[in-house]
């Protein structure tokens, strides 16, 4: 009878909207030091101290699990791994599972999901009500006002350095950040909502000039902070990937309004 | 006799209809799964018509986004759509829909998207000029890898990207950036043409 009794309370607690919500933290308004200085077309050089408005936003404190991304598909079919359209994912998508609504073992309920294409990841926070965080939003996240940036940088650089894991473990476990967020860096890679606008040339933005920025070494001078390794890793890896692409460890996390 | 002949004709009918119904651009038939057409969003054209893209099934289309506020690139990738059109041959241009795509769908209203398509003089039986919500201009964005972001000017820095899609909706072409002809994507058209006679 006791035990029927915590499960039911257990029940309560995980179908509670307020259990749903510490599944989310806030993160306050600010402004944001963008990594990519864009140079204005016409302009002898990029802006310097530009910083843009942030408004408040919710964020999930970790990446998505298995776990919940199995739940999403088994309620839509067209998203599991034998059906969903070639446009939408590549030949690599979820493919750490064992089939289109099993995995591994119990344990990788909790690991990020990876192997998930930007459709893929737009379709769950949709469906969560929720959306992908802006390249922007997620990097304010990060930047946390400042606070333990040594500490994201050697996590960072840690990750870096190891090879691929075959299993990435839970979720969770890593460096919580001022707004409460974890594993922000160490775990998985993550997409963003607009993941390929670093990407864009210096034609686009000039298509008729000669415009500096075109040549190797322009780009060093259009960011932020040169020394920043780990950030010119992040926005590289979003500008290398197609919205189809699939990788072992780009995972994502859902943002939503406060 | 004539119910053995009337069942030979039956037969005959059905295989035809059969191989009729497995012609690409068929509407009856399946999607290829890398299909456009994929992407179920509703659109709403210069009319204000709201259609989905999968209505120009079975049409060579000739696709591109931009924006009508543009200075200078969208003016131009509109151009080399026009330079497209003045250089089909005759009876190759009733199978090509021409589509212009707005990633500014907030000040692109449908008489915004007319005005645009007027001054440009255009066919607009076979052009479409289409406005959407920003999640369907984000995913069709994707899908065509084309990659945009609102400047600081109020306007927006984007990629020129025209697009060939063939009878199914399916990518078969892509002309980056803009050109002083556009002979390359001609040919490419009139070779899909020719194939899929």
């Amino acid at each position: 009878m006791r035990g029927a009794g915590w499960a039911a309370f257990a029940a309560l607690l995980v179908a509670s909207p307020a259990a749903a919500e510490s599944r989310s933290a806030v993160v306050p308004a600010g402004f944001y030091a963008p990594f990519e200085r864009v140079k204005a077309v016409g302009a002898a050089s990029p802006a310097t101290e530009e910083t843009v408005p942030v408004p408040a936003f919710r964020l999930d404190v970790t990446p998505v699990t298995n776990g919940e991304f199995l739940a999403f598909v088994t309620e839509h079919a067209e998203w599991r791994r034998s059906t969903i359209k070639p446009l939408l994912a590549d030949a690599h998508y979820l493919r750490r599972w064992t089939d289109d609504l099993t995995l591994v073992d119990e344990a990788q309920r909790n690991e990020p999901v990876t192997n998930v294409s930007w459709f893929a990841a737009r379709a769950y926070c949709r469906a969560q009500g929720k959306r992908l965080p802006t390249t922007t939003e997620w990097e304010y996240a990060l930047a946390d006002a400042g606070r333990g940036q040594d500490e994201v940088r050697r996590i960072s650089l840690e990750w870096f350095a190891k090879p691929n894991a075959q299993r990435l473990g839970p979720v969770g476990a890593g460096y919580r950040n001022g707004y409460g967020l974890v594993d922000m860096v160490g775990l998985v890679w993550e997409w963003t909502l607009d993941y390929d606008v670093f990407a864009m040339s210096a034609e686009t933005r000039d298509p008729n000039g000669k415009d500096a920025a075109a040549f190797c070494g322009g780009a060093a001078a259009g960011v932020r902070d040169p020394n920043d390794y780990p950030a010119f890793m992040r926005f590289s890896l979003r500008a290398s990937l197609k919205a189809s692409d699939t990788a072992d460890n780009l995972g994502f996390r859902c943002a939503g309004n406060p | 006799m004539i119910a053995r002949a009337a069942a030979l004709c039956l037969a005959a009918f059905v295989a035809i209809s059969a191989i009729a119904a497995v012609r690409a651009g068929d509407a009856a038939a399946p999607l290829p799964g890398d299909s456009l057409y994929n992407l179920d969003a509703l659109w709403t054209n210069q009319d204000g018509v709201p259609l989905k893209l999968s209505r120009m099934r079975g049409k060579f289309v000739v696709v591109a986004m931009g924006y009508t506020n543009c200075p200078d690139l969208c003016p131009a990738i509109v151009a080399d759509m026009l330079w497209i059109d003045a250089h089909l041959p005759r009876d190759l241009a009733a199978r090509v829909r021409f589509a212009f795509v707005s990633i500014d769908p907030k000040r692109d209203t449908p008489p915004k998207l007319k005005a645009f398509a007027e001054a440009f003089g255009v066919d607009q039986t076979r052009w479409t000029f289409l406005t959407g919500d920003d999640d369907s201009v984000r995913d069709l964005a994707e899908a065509l890898g084309f990659r945009y972001r609102r400047n600081a000017q109020g306007g927006f820095d984007h990629s020129a990207i025209i697009s060939l899609l063939d009878e199914d909706g399916e990518i078969a072409f892509q002309q980056n950036g803009v050109a002083a002809s556009s002979q390359e994507f001609l040919s490419k058209l009139e070779t899909l043409a020719q194939s899929a006679d």
